[in-house]
This record gives C-alpha cells, sequence and structure tokens, in this order.
C-alpha cells in the first residue's frame, strides 16, 4: 500500500554570524574566528537539506539520497 | 538531512540557547512550514526547531521507504524495512518524548501529538508485519502460537493508529483526502488482516492442543 507524505520546508539562514560572536564573548576573537568556515559548512548543509521537497513518485534512490 | 541533524544535536549542546541560564546565542533566526499547509509557517530562535523539523522529514522518508520495503517478498527487503521503520519509530519517540513541549504553540498540523502517535504505530505496525512474513512459513520450527503472537502485536499497533487517525482526522488539518484515505485504508486493512490471521493461527495452535488435552476445548471453541 502507498501512502503520498510532502516534507516539511525551510527558508534558507544563517547562523554563522550569531554562532561566531557567540563564541567571541564566551572565549575569544582567533578561537571564534577558527570556527567560522566550520559553521559555515554546517550552514550550507543546513540550507540543502532542509529545502529538499519530496516527489509522490520519488525513486528509492532518491528517497535514500534524501536522508 | 541526518548528517546536518547530527551537526544541529552538536550545536545545540555546544551552544546555550536558553535565555534564562547566562548568555545566550541571540540572532538566529529559524522558519519553517507546515507541510500539511505550506502557508502556515512559524519562526524560532532555537536550532532545537530545525531538529525537531528535520526528525520529522527523515522519520516521513524512512516511513515511506519502510512500506515500500515491507512489500517485497524478500528478506532482505524486510529486514531493510524493518530497520527503516525503526528509525522513523525512534525519531518520532523523540519528537514526542524530549521536544514536543517546546513546540506545542508552534500551530502546525503534521507535528500534532495526534498524527505523531499514528506515525509511531504505523511504524511499529511495519516492523511486525515484516517480521511476521519473515516467520510464518516456520511455525512448525518455532511454534504457531508465537507466529500468531507476532501477528497479534502487528494488529495491535495498526488498531491504535487507525484510532489515533480517526481522532487526529476528525478536526482540520490541511492534510489531502487522498493522504488521509490512504493512511486510514492502510491501517484499517492491515490490522483486520493481522487480527484475523492472529486468531486463525490461535486456533489451530489450541487445536493441536487439543489432541492431547481436553482441558482447552473451552478456548477453542472461543475462536
Amino acid at each position: 500500500m502507498k501512502v503520498s507524505y510532502s516534507l516539511k520546508t525551510s527558508q534558507h539562514t544563517t547562523f554563522v554570524e550569531s554562532l561566531v560572536k557567540h563564541i567571541e564573548e564566551n572565549y575569544d576573537l582567533e578561537t571564534a574566528y577558527s570556527f567560522k568556515p566550520l559553521l559555515g559548512k554546517i550552514n550550507d548543509l543546513r540550507n540543502k537539506a532542509t529545502s529538499v521537497v519530496l516527489k509522490n513518485d520519488a525513486s528509492d534512490e532518491e528517497l535514500d539520497k534524501t536522508s | 538531512m541526518s548528517a546536518y541533524s547530527k551537526y544541529a544535536l552538536i550545536i545545540l549542546k555546544r551552544f546555550n540557547w536558553d535565555t534564562n541560564r547566562g548568555r545566550s546565542v541571540q540572532g538566529v533566526q529559524i522558519t519553517w512550514a507546515d507541510s500539511f499547509q505550506p502557508n502556515l509557517e512559524f519562526t524560532k530562535n532555537s536550532i532545537l526547531f530545525d531538529i525537531f523539523c528535520c526528525y520529522y522529514n527523515l522519520a516521513i522518508i524512512y516511513f515511506t521507504r519502510a512500506l515500500r520495503l515491507s512489500e517485497i517478498d524478500l528478506d532482505t527487503s524486510r529486514k531493510e524495512g524493518m530497520t527503516k521503520a525503526k528509525y522513523a519509530a525512534f525519531l518520532i519517540g523523540e519528537m514526542k518524548d524530549k521536544y514536543y513541549g517546546e513546540f506545542t504553540q508552534v500551530g502546525f498540523h503534521d507535528t500534532q501529538f495526534p498524527h505523531l502517535d499514528m506515525l509511531q504505530n504505523l511504524c511499529m505496525g511495519v516492523i511486525y508485519k515484516c517480521l511476521f512474513n519473515t516467520f510464518r512459513e516456520s511455525e512448525y520450527k518455532l511454534g504457531i502460537n508465537k507466529i500468531a503472537a507476532i501477528a497479534a502485536t502487528a494488529a495491535k499497533y495498526y488498531n491504535k493508529a487507525y484510532n489515533a487517525g480517526t481522532a487526529f482526522f476528525q478536526n482540520p488539518s490541511g492534510i489531502s483526502d487522498k493522504t488521509k484515505t490512504e493512511l486510514l485504508s492502510l491501517s484499517y486493512l492491515e490490522s483486520l488482516y493481522f487480527d484475523t490471521v492472529a486468531n486463525t493461527k490461535y486456533a489451530k495452535h489450541y487445536n493441536n492442543l487439543l489432541e492431547n488435552d481436553h482441558s482447552h476445548i473451552a478456548t477453542v471453541i472461543a475462536y
């Protein structure tokens, strides 16, 4: 039996500056900026992962890739 | 999506998001939409919102895959189906038990408790369905009563899903009629099927016992 569900979607967001600022307030500027590239990558991954649209006829491969 | 969820969990633990507990992260605007009503949006200043919504999406993907795999007549597919359904049930369990309290004011229909409850019970039903189909031919090796117990458990979860779904769909949620019908038919028909199978197997089990011990006659008549 088949069930047709759609996924929740999210608008793109940028949390890098807020997190870097938080680290800066709690540690120091140098530590904060060393985290910036990594947080940027996580932010990009977030925006990619949260904007996925699930089609009703999505193949098994597409579903596995999305998860 | 699972990769991002792992990073989001780390960010949640490593940063202070609680405004009542000293300096917290400020200025993060995370906006998600309801999957039944895409125009219904909510914004929150917490990475926990991402985790909650990603868990929902992941659970839907795993549940969809588990349903497909459970229909394939192969042991490897059933095994994979059980694994996917277990993942989905776990994620929904986390949403219900750990995070739900934070999001009661969000106003989304898809993450309402009765809907999550229905999905979790459907996932559990799929797990027992796969288990039943894996061992259905081994009733003489394992014992008919054990196979009957697996079928009865599948029926119980599908029935719980049907009851939760019926209650949830009484209020307008924006879910499409197609999905609503699919969910109710799935839970109702599977619960009916496994209930019948369980009773048939139990009848056979007690009938076999009757050959040696007549004290089970009342149970046999009952089935």
